[in-house]
């Protein structure tokens, strides 16, 4: 099991900037040491670990300590005078449990767990609806309704209690009857003693524990699972009636003047803020980002945009496995030297046989850039950051047709939870997970791991599949910078205008509406991309609008996904952006961006691409010089044994390839383990697989793109896998040098205006060219 | 046990194994491929798979036990992942018809 996890609280840095560093490690103490990231790959067929140890103050022994991660998340509002002086009252919620059998969960507590102190309207063991009382000696008290409720389904839930006569009101009534079951119950009962006083927060969907260590936040505990909608706090023991007056927003004002609050989840879905609408104005903060912007218990399902019926997205979902920010003390910083090149570099700390690396990225300083630069894809890392895939999903192993090879990190995270999931994880209520963060440990963005997605052979995906591109780019002795696609969100353009060209890893997946417009405009102001993966430009993304480095997906429609938001929630809460394929985005997607688009995918082995008409076209002799007419490009290769492999891309016009773009070689010969992507099948039938289907194969493709830009595209996760392949001298990379040697010389591509060709299909395009 | 598919191994199938055993990953005819999605299909809870000992070296074979569990290591342990192919596959014939190959 791994003894040591870390985290930086930055992900790019600049000479001059600081980098904080937290650790977790069961060692008295630890060495740790700044790397220069080369190669990651420890497959003897590759080239090897290779990092480059860095002097900085920052190297030298530290001592180790255990820091854990408090996940779940809570709506939590500061202790105050109207709380903590309730005498006869109402609390109230609509309720969506889905986990309601798991055990205790608090839905409004205002109650300090650790010494049993205060008062909580609760789901507690047999699934019902409960109020519990505490008097802060160790003893509680319950009136429960005691019936299970029915996952998924909206409740209305309220509790009041008579300071003099300590009777307790329970109420749990479904929206929805089902004539055979019996989840509708009132439980009336007095309780031995009156709540004890406390200065808890007030939190809601979890218990109070304790202040985190850093003490900004709090531990809870009874975590739950579900959505909240309307919880309100009123004086005095309320009637249904008035409950009800209560959660319309139609109480008379003498009614509202004895609200001591209610909080609309509507206002501010965008902020980590919950708002109180009564006088007393307690609001508070939602922690560890629960999903915002889901439908409440009012959905109508006339409207699918939060944005537009916002009244109808009054609820939050609340997940017992969220985890935003770790919270971690630091242990150690460095401030970036000047004299540190752009790189990937890492944080390595090692104590016995325990190892961890924390990478970086050192973007140049401004002014400074060279003309080359790699674009960390940081934001697909984090939609698979610390990914289940070989410990959750029966169907992984479908996928690869090869066994599930679980590495250390895996079977840590399988047992540790509380390190979150990833965008393609399921939540423990069985719902699919819509944020990821970079601000915890992601044990599987490191140098040495594997994946079993990445393919027989070096099994690498992300991360350090792209390590299988730097140690090319430094072999072939190529100076260039390395900047993240989180710059590119934040910065635009302008952070890309400096290079002549410009090169992706091997699955840039996931961009957000900035980075897909940043690049794309790149593209047509003069820049050149080299898209050197698969499946790139595909899930469009949010970035929250205050917390650093986290992301949101809603998995709109359709696409090949791990899961399917449900009716309603296809628009992110950070945004209100639609979320889904960008091929589905008017003039965006990837084959707008980059020529080709996602068409099949598999996990097994890797093929090679076969030279087409258009590869003889004089537009593109330089991207073939020193290759035969008749030679089978990429058979051979790190990732599957071949160069087009995992995830590949064709052109197709009908989803917005450029006319005049070159289709210059194709992959053939995948296994059936290849399939065309869902989104490309209206109808499914028979025949899908990669031994026939015409859409199964990627396309080496090339374009000019306006005021001297261009594009290639490799449309293969496995590509950069079989750049290293014998010592770098292979065909591979012999077509990536020519490519990246005529990108980076800034003499404008030859341009002869010719009659735009006939529409054709992808298949025309293959076999007879673009002027077809 | 929960699968993708409904289709039962039988004695018919016995013609597929030297196929599997000399190629246990690529191109397969499609009578083994429905064979192997029957056994790749597993549920999570009771699945073989191998845990990497030293990587590109050494793997054991284990069952995972599902969502939260450790996996549970059984005494088998291979050099390389052709054989780990065949040391599952066997295992997975002796779960699906009761004999051991």
């Amino acid at each position: 099991m791994l003894k040591i996890t870390g985290y930086s609280d930055e992900i790019s840095v600049k000479p001059g900037d600081t980098i904080s560093f937290m650790v977790n490690c069961e060692h008295f103490e630890y060495q740790a040491d700044i790397i220069r990231v080369i190669s990651g790959d420890l497959n003897p067929q590759g080239p090897g670990i290779i990092e480059e140890v860095i002097d900085t103050p920052a190297s030298g022994t530290y001592r180790g300590r255990k820091q854990t991660i408090h996940a779940g998340s809570y709506a939590m509002v500061p202790s105050s005078g109207p709380l903590e002086s309730l005498g006869n009252f109402t609390v109230q919620v609509m309720v969506w449990p889905s986990t309601p059998r798991k055990g205790m969960q608090a839905l409004v507590s205002k109650f300090s767990n650790a010494d049993k102190r205060g008062w909580a309207l609760v789901i507690d063991e047999s699934g019902g609806i409960a109020f519990v009382v505490g008097d802060g000696k160790g003893k509680v008290d319950t009136v429960a309704v005691g019936k299970p409720m029915v996952e998924y389904e909206w409740y209305f839930a309220a509790a009041s209690f008579n300071a003099r006569s300590k009777k307790v009101t329970v109420y749990q009534e479904p929206m929805v009857e089902y004539p055979t079951i019996d989840d509708q119950g009132v439980a009336q009962g007095k309780v031995a003693f009156k709540p004890a006083k406390n200065k808890a927060p007030l939190m809601m969907a979890a218990f109070y524990e304790a202040p985190t260590p850093r003490g900004d936040v709090a531990i809870g505990s009874a975590y739950f699972n579900g959505k909240l909608d309307s919880p309100a706090i009123v004086e005095g023991v309320l009637s249904r009636v008035e409950m009800e007056m209560i959660l319309s927003r139609k109480a008379p004002t003498t009614l509202k003047n004895r609200m001591i609050a209610a909080w609309d989840f509507s206002i501010d879905i965008s902020e980590d803020t919950i708002t109180d609408i009564s006088s007393h104005r307690l609001n508070g903060q939602v922690v560890h980002l629960p999903t915002r912007g889901v439908t409440g218990y009012n959905w109508t399902g006339e409207e699918q945009r939060w944005i537009h019926a916002r009244e109808q997205y009054g609820a939050i979902k609340f997940h017992e496995d969220d985890v935003y920010d770790a919270g971690w003390d630091i242990d150690f910083k460095l401030k970036i030297p000047a004299s540190m090149k752009s790189g990937l570099y890492a944080a390595r700390v090692r104590a016995g046989n325990d190892e961890e690396y924390m990478p970086f990225v050192v973007r140049p300083k401004p002014g400074k850039e060279k003309k080359i630069c790699f674009i960390f894809p940081i934001t697909s890392y984090k939609a698979y950051a610390n990914e289940h895939f070989a410990t959750d999903p029966w169907v992984a192993e479908i996928m690869t047709h090869r066994n599930v090879e679980l590495d250390k990190h895996h079977i840590f995270l399988n047992e540790h939870r509380e390190y979150g999931h990833s965008l393609y994880d399921r939540h423990a209520d069985g719902t699919g997970v819509h944020i990821s963060s970079r601000l915890r440990p992601v044990l599987n963005m490191r140098p040495k791991i594997q994946t079993m997605l990445g393919g027989d052979g070096s099994q690498l995906w992300q991360f350090n599949a792209d390590t299988h591109l730097t140690v090319w780019l430094e072999a072939m002795a190529y100076d260039f910078d390395v900047i993240t696609d989180e710059d590119v969100h934040y910065g635009g353009t302008d952070v890309l205008k400096p290079y002549h060209v410009i090169l992706t890893g091997s699955h840039p997946e996931y961009y957000s509406k900035n980075m897909f417009e940043a690049v794309f405009d790149y593209t047509h102001q003069g820049g050149r991309l080299m898209y050197m993966g698969g499946n790139g430009f595909y899930w469009r993304v949010s970035y929250h609008n205050s917390k650093p480095g986290v992301i949101e997906i809603r998995r709109a429609e359709g696409g090949s996904r791990a899961w399917a938001p449900k009716s309603g929630e296809y628009y992110t809460g950070f945004t209100g952006e639609y979320s889904g394929l960008w091929r589905r985005q008017g003039r965006s997607g990837p084959n707008v961006m980059a020529g080709v688009g996602f068409s099949a995918e598999g996990f097994d082995i890797s093929t090679y691409y076969r030279r087409n008409p258009d590869s003889f076209n004089t537009r593109a002799e330089f991207v073939f010089e020193g290759i035969e007419k008749d030679e089978l490009i990429g058979d051979f290769g790190l990732i599957g044994g071949g160069a087009a492999g995992l995830e590949v891309d064709r052109v197709e016009r009908e989803f917005g390839t450029p006319p005049h773009a070159l289709c210059l070689a194709s992959s053939e010969n995948h296994t059936d383990t290849y399939l065309v992507v869902v989104e490309d099948l209206l109808f499914n039938t028979p025949g899908s697989g990669g031994q026939e289907n015409e859409f199964v194969r990627g396309d080496l493709c090339f374009y000019e793109t306006p005021n001297g830009g261009a594009v290639f595209s490799v449309s293969s996760m496995a590509w950069v896998g079989s750049l290293p392949w014998n010592n770098h001298d292979n065909n591979v990379s012999r077509i990536t040098k020519n490519v990246l040697d005529r990108f980076a010389d800034p003499t404008p591509f030859p341009i002869s205006k010719e009659p735009a060709p006939a529409m054709k299909d992808s298949y025309t395009w293959r076999v007879k060219g673009s002027t077809a | 046990m929960t699968t993708m598919t409904r289709y039962q191994i039988t004695d018919d199938d016995r013609k597929w194994i030297e196929t599997f055993k000399e190629k246990p990953v690529g191109i397969h005819p499609p009578e083994l491929i429905r064979l192997l999605n029957r056994m790749r299909g597993e549920p999570i809870d009771g699945k073989y798979c191998l845990i990497i000992d030293k990587p590109h070296e050494q793997w054991v074979v284990a069952e995972m036990q599902g969502r939260g569990l450790p996996p549970k290591l059984l005494n088998i342990r291979v050099k390389n992942r052709k054989d780990g192919e065949w040391e599952i596959f066997k295992l997975r014939w002796q779960r699906h018809t009761g004999n051991a190959l």
